[in-house]
């Protein structure tokens, strides 16, 4: 008697579980295929809202640490890199003394002014605050929102160069997609032979300069620049150096071109969004 | 309500450590989970009447910190969540080996939702396979924690689990 309610029991359980499953996959792909999006963005827009101060307070500490891993942590395999280490700290006490991180800020910061100016559009500067917590996409959070005129699509730059673009923004932060993503297309070309092609990211800090013909030469190390075609970017912003050229696997008259980009995108603090991209229409090759 | 808030608040402080703390210790698309684990902890602690909506109440909130597609996480954990009950109905899993497979296993299925709808399935080997060795490694640790936590705020739920 007893083991028959315990098998009508479990019968039950499996029942519920068939129910759940079902109900969710409905719900779920229901909610991907119509699109419930224009009635679930703006809850979880007001959700980050509310959330992102936290990861904004979080994050404060977290650059101090950032430094402390990359060099302590990183460096203790051989006796050697030991001794590295050692005088590394040396170093980093020296520097401490003196300041660094200010000398360091106002580096940085004296860089992205002096693209500021190069660029000749309104802009604003940002703090980066977090990560995506996707591990495969490559975007970051900044402090600044629609509240300071931050729109999608907008032109994200750095000292060095080209970063991404605003993917989407909530009052008080901005989500951006950087060019390494493996969604991101950027279209480019190599600066001084004036060669053009769709820059795709690769998902792994690098990126690949597409749709480039085999009868082209090309050099290593030559720099690569966005073109404007994709009237998303201003023509000329610095993108990166080409590292590797072979032979497509995928498509035979065409080259893969790999591109490490200028400005060290694991390692940004702050970042330059470009307001109102001056893209010449006119003057698109 | 008040056990709902709670795992509510400390998923979130979840997210928070792996969106800053943990954001300098990502390989390319490897990197310290903490919220995974913790929905295959709720899926081994709770019952499937309560842990479904703590589940999807934690997959809402990581939604915002995230540009995948809505309702991706939302699918990504309430399936892994089903899974890993489904496994226990019919497998005892008392050692923490068999603990780390099911992590695994359900991190692969995890994984793969999120790369077919980012359009980027080809990466599921090996980056997908390496995250469900990490994050099963890991689960004797946050598993402890978690239990750890869990018994300080309320001691009183400690013999849920479903072994």
């Amino acid at each position: 008697m007893s083991q028959k309610r315990i098998v009508k029991k479990k019968d039950n359980k499996t029942t519920l579980y068939i129910i759940f499953f079902f109900v969710f996959i409905i719900f779920t792909i229901v909610g991907l295929r119509i699109g419930f999006s224009n009635l679930y963005n703006p809850i979880k827009k007001i959700l980050y809202d509310m959330l992102g101060p936290f990861q904004q307070a979080i994050s404060l500490p977290v650059d101090a640490t950032r430094g402390i891993w990359g060099h302590y942590i990183y460096l203790v395999n051989t006796k050697k890199e030991n001794m590295m280490l050692k005088d590394e700290i040396e170093n980093l006490k020296k520097e401490l003394n003196s300041f660094r991180e200010v000398r360091v800020e106002n580096i940085r910061l004296k860089k992205i002014l002096a693209l500021k100016e190069e660029i000749d559009s309104p802009s604003i500067i940002a703090n980066i605050v977090g990560i995506d917590i996707t591990p495969f996409i490559s975007s970051v959070v900044v402090d600044k929102g629609k509240a300071q005129g931050i729109l999608p699509g907008m032109p994200v730059v750095s000292g060095a160069g080209l970063v991404g673009h605003v993917y989407e923004v909530t009052n008080n932060f901005s989500k951006i997609l950087l060019l390494s993503d493996i969604n991101s297309s950027v279209g480019a070309f190599i600066q001084d032979r004036r060669i053009p092609g769709i820059l795709k990211g690769m998902g792994n800090g690098l990126c690949m300069l597409d749709y480039v013909n085999k009868d082209n030469i090309i050099e290593l190390n030559e720099v690569v620049v966005t073109s404007g075609t994709d009237w998303l970017y201003p023509k000329g912003i610095i993108i990166g150096k080409i590292i590797e050229k072979k032979d497509s696997l995928t498509r035979e008259s065409f080259l893969d071109i790999i591109v490490k980009p200028e400005v060290d995108l694991k390692k940004m603090e702050e970042v330059m969004i470009i307001l109102k991209p001056k893209i010449d229409k006119e003057n698109i090759e | 309500m008040r056990y709902f808030l709670f795992i509510l608040t400390f998923g979130f402080i979840l997210i928070l450590f792996e969106t800053t703390f943990c954001s300098f210790i990502k390989i390319n698309d490897l990197k310290i989970s903490l919220i995974f684990p913790f929905v295959v902890w709720i899926a081994f602690r709770k019952d499937i009447e309560y842990g479904f909506f703590y589940v999807i109440g934690i997959a809402l909130i990581t939604e915002v910190f995230t540009i995948i597609s809505p309702y991706v996480y939302m699918l990504s954990f309430g399936l892994s969540f089903l899974l890993v009950k489904y496994i226990l109905e019919n497998i005892n899993c008392i050692f923490v080996w068999q603990k780390m497979l099911v992590v695994g296993l359900v991190t692969l299925l995890s994984n793969f939702i999120m790369y077919l709808f980012y359009g980027v399935l080809d990466r599921v080997v090996p980056y997908g396979m390496f995250q469900a060795v990490i994050n099963a490694a890991l689960t004797p640790f946050l598993f402890a924690l978690y239990d750890e936590i869990n018994f300080f705020f309320f001691p009183e739920l400690i013999d849920k689990t479903p072994e």
